[in-house]
């Protein structure tokens, strides 16, 4: 099969990578380390990079996942190295690792993911502290996300397994993948409006994806 | 002063976030505080735009190949950028050290089309820089401007400090060096010493007088020693010339996003209405064996997944089938398609489509630019009507569905009998087609007279004037299977007035930009009342500049600027376009043109065959 997962962090100015941008530069990234990559059939052939999960444009990944499919058999961590000599800023390469034979792709079994938000503004943390805690202790929390219909609200507290303030920042874990997929980003704006902190100064970063796994969460890399 | 906190604060409200960020494969990062000469190299339209364009990597590559030089970045924001900017007082930011564009030593705008000048315009008032050239300091960057549309700077006159003619390689390096060892002197008379460059034209030391009809009257140096007139500078020799091993790898999906392989510049053609092949001569090839070098160099360190061929007309390129094989060969088995412009539509052609396995063989473009035998005889473009049909019938037997049909309307002499013959075409394509279920495309672009070409005397059909020849067309297309698409004349007026311009017009692009013209090249932002505004307020006609005819003695605003080909020259192409006789190609006789020393006619190309006319372009 040759297949293979890498563990990858996309930081600072790649934040503003959108998905099929990065997929572009990944896979250009893999043909200029001279990888022998795989290619699809047809017409069009392209290299079979995939990825766990598109992030959001401008929210930090520290512990993505990519997946890719060699014509050969290769050293995952020597990909790594020649993968870290060829990519654009902000892209890193963390790990590699073969991926077994009855192992699923990681976009289908992506379930939760944890999630940090630091806030700049040290002066809300206190009413941050207690936001979070209002969320946690909740039996309903309506979020709201824009659509081409205008603003919708959902039900999303049955998706937010933890949540806690830290210093300053929040953490969260949340349900993430091709079922259900919170966005973060909406939970922190709601935070942020019940703690009167300003959404725009916030970094968010996806820390870790998850699976299931005996009931619980286990990291898929 | 730190920008990028501010920077980061907007990016989350604008598309495309990435276009504004840099932190590309194969940038190049210099120390800022080494005393390096600080050069901006800017393109007036987006990132997507301006990273496909080759010549913007050629001077980048060049320039930071200088130990003496930094070279950075900088592209137009789009509007939405444009306003967050605005609103958190942000300069233009380069892409390298998002370093403010007023902090650089020199900047260098590339302007491809003419449209593009509102952009320039809004870049350098997004630096934080006064719009007119007389109104910027001693401590601003000097403003230069280069590209097709320098061959009449006459509009930008007023705007840019110095304007550089010609190809970036060969006089660069001597406008850096100058720089530096007239540094900290008055910009005067660093201006002074840079107008004694070959190809450097300083605007502010040439005056024009006009007369009371508007034409100019007199057009001379106010300064002793300058030269009268401004000769374009071009590479003798492109085996030589610099090219650029490790382009920055656009990180935003750019529009032409592949390796390109220069082929030519130049064109052994004429066409009389094509500026490209007058303003580029001496047509000039490339090497195969290099070129293939440039392909597997440029593949290795970018990472591209495809290759394109770049030229006026591939065809021509002498050793084409050896060049198109071996680039086959190599790119094949590594899964890099390659992409082949500018082709005629012939056996070898279609051969070579089997041969690349990825093709979906679903339309093949055409270029008769005249509907008639008459007409595309008096703007000279060699090709016949069975030229044509013969092309069409070879690609529909491979299996081509789709023809599309590029024309041009408000051509010199076109009679309404000439735009009917358009529709004449489509019927005998589809009768002649050999399969049915073909479907034809037909696109009219409205016909805008060029400096520096055989038309550049010649009127140009008014908005109304072209609304009425589209419709003659759309007239007699009953088939349909033929659909009629056709360009804006308001665009092509605009675009008309700006290319033939004089130092005056200057006034009404910046009044277009106060009024809030942005990205005019773009169908969508296009705003033609503003621009009617932009003239009259400055109490200038747009028909003066676009739709008059020029009289034979008059003193046209770019007469200063020299591109080699003599002004006898393109009124005896005028004089052969009215008479519709056909002028040779270079490479099967010389015109005599003009150009001093000419490349072709010294060793003529290799092979000597005769040209093929150039049907097609198309993307495989
Ligand atoms: S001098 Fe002759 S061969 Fe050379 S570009 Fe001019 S017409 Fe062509």
């Amino acid at each position: 099969m040759n297949k293979y997962l890498f563990k990858y962090e996309k930081t600072g100015n790649a934040r503003f990578i959108g998905h099929l941008d990065l997929l572009r530069a990944f896979g250009r990234a893999v043909s200029r380390a001279g990888l022998p990559i795989a290619y699809s059939e047809g017409f069009n052939p392209h290299r079979l990079v995939s990825f766990a999960l598109p992030l959001p444009v401008g929210m930090s990944g520290l512990g993505e996942i990519a997946a890719l499919r060699m014509a050969e058999p290769v050293e995952p961590r020597e990909c790594a190295g020649a993968l870290n000599a060829c990519l654009p800023e902000g892209l890193r390469v963390l790990a590699g690792r073969e991926m077994p034979r009855e192992e699923k792709e990681p976009a289908a079994l992506v379930r939760f993911a944890d999630f940090r938000a630091d806030f700049a503004d040290f002066s809300v943390l206190e009413s941050v502290e207690r936001a979070v805690g209002a969320v946690l202790a909740a039996n309903s929390l309506l979020l709201e996300r824009e659509s081409k219909k205008g603003v919708l609200s959902f039900e999303a507290r049955q998706d937010i397994y933890d949540i806690y303030a830290k210093g300053s920042s929040v953490f969260a874990r949340v349900s993430q993948g091709s079922a259900v997929n919170l966005r973060f980003d909406a939970l922190i704006a709601r935070v942020c409006r019940d703690a009167g902190a300003e959404p725009d100064k916030i970094k968010c970063a996806r820390l870790a994806l998850y699976k299931e796994a005996d009931g619980g969460a286990e990291e898929i890399f | 002063m730190d920008y990028s906190g501010i920077l980061d604060g907007i990016l989350g409200q604008v598309q495309k976030p990435a276009r504004y960020v840099g932190g590309e494969v194969n940038i190049v990062r210099k120390p800022w505080d080494a005393g390096l000469l600080r050069f901006g190299i800017a393109f007036p339209d987006v990132y997507e735009v301006g990273m496909s364009h080759l010549g913007l990597q050629i001077i980048y590559g060049l320039l930071n190949e200088r130990e003496d030089t930094l070279c950075e970045r900088f592209f137009a924001p789009w509007t939405d950028m444009e306003g967050a900017m605005r609103r958190a007082g942000l300069p233009l930011l380069s892409l390298e050290s998002a370093a403010p564009a007023g902090a650089f030593d020199i900047l260098g705008f590339t302007l491809q089309y003419e449209l593009g000048a509102t952009n320039l315009i809004n870049m350098l008032d997004l630096a934080g820089l006064p719009v007119f050239a007389a109104e910027r300091g001693e401590g601003a960057p000097l403003v230069c401007v280069g590209g097709p549309c320098a061959v009449n700077p006459e509009p930008l006159a007023e705007i840019a400090d110095f304007f550089y003619i010609g190809e970036g390689e060969v006089s660069l390096g001597r406008v850096i060096e100058t720089y530096r060892e007239t540094k900290g002197r008055p910009k005067r008379d660093v201006l002074r010493e840079l107008a004694e460059i070959d190809g450097i034209y300083v605007p502010r030391f040439y005056d024009a007088r006009y007369k009371e009809n508007g034409e100019i009257e007199r057009f001379a140096p106010n300064e002793p020693g300058v030269p009268e007139k401004i000769k374009r500078v071009y590479a003798e020799d492109l085996n030589a010339a610099y090219f650029p091993e490790r382009p920055v790898v656009p990180i935003v999906e750019a529009v032409h996003d592949r390796v390109s392989l220069e082929l030519f510049r130049g064109c052994i053609r004429g066409c009389r209405f094509c500026q490209a092949g007058y303003i580029y001569r001496p047509a000039r090839e490339r090497g195969a064996g290099l070129l293939l070098e440039q392909a597997r160099a440029q593949l290795a360190n970018t990472g591209h997944e495809e290759v394109s061929l770049l030229s006026l007309s591939t065809s021509d390129y002498t050793e084409f089938e050896r060049l198109s094989a071996s680039l086959l060969e190599f790119c094949a088995p590594r899964q890099v398609s390659l992409s082949l412009p500018s082709l005629r539509v012939d056996s070898f052609y279609m051969e070579l489509l089997e041969r690349l396995q990825a093709t979906r063989k679903s339309s093949v473009t055409f270029a008769p630019e005249a509907g008639s035998q008459k007409l595309r005889d008096a703007i000279n473009k060699g090709i016949t009507e069975s030229d044509i049909l013969n092309g069409a019938k070879m690609a529909i037997e491979s299996g081509v569905t789709r023809l599309k049909l590029y024309f041009m309307a408000g051509l010199p002499t076109e009679t309404d009998e000439d735009l009917e013959e358009i529709a004449e075409l489509a019927r005998k394509l589809l009768s002649a087609s050999p399969v049915r279920g073909i479907s034809i495309g037909i696109s009219a672009a409205c016909f805008v007279p060029k400096p520096h070409t055989p038309f550049q005397w010649e009127a140009q059909a008014s908005p109304a004037e072209f609304i009425r020849k589209h419709s003659l067309v759309k007239a007699k297309i009953r088939d349909r299977r033929v659909k009629y698409s056709y360009h804006d004349g308001k665009t092509a007026e605009v675009e008309g007035a700006l290319a033939r311009g004089d130092r005056r017009a200057g006034r009404a692009i910046v009044a277009a930009w106060r009024r809030g013209a942005r990205f005019d090249g773009w169908n969508d932002m296009f705003n033609y009342e503003i621009w009617r505004a932009a003239f009259e307020e400055n109490g200038l006609d747009i028909g003066f500049y676009a739709a008059r005819e020029r009289r034979a003695e008059e003193i046209l605003p770019w007469a200063h600027i020299e591109t080699g080909v003599s002004a006898a020259f393109l009124s005896r192409e005028r004089e052969r376009a009215y008479n519709r006789l056909l002028t040779p190609n270079c490479r099967e006789k010389c015109a005599g043109c003009g150009i001093d020393n000419c490349v072709v006619k010294k060793a003529a190309f290799s092979g000597g065959q005769p040209g093929h006319p150039v049907l097609t372009r198309r993307r495989v």
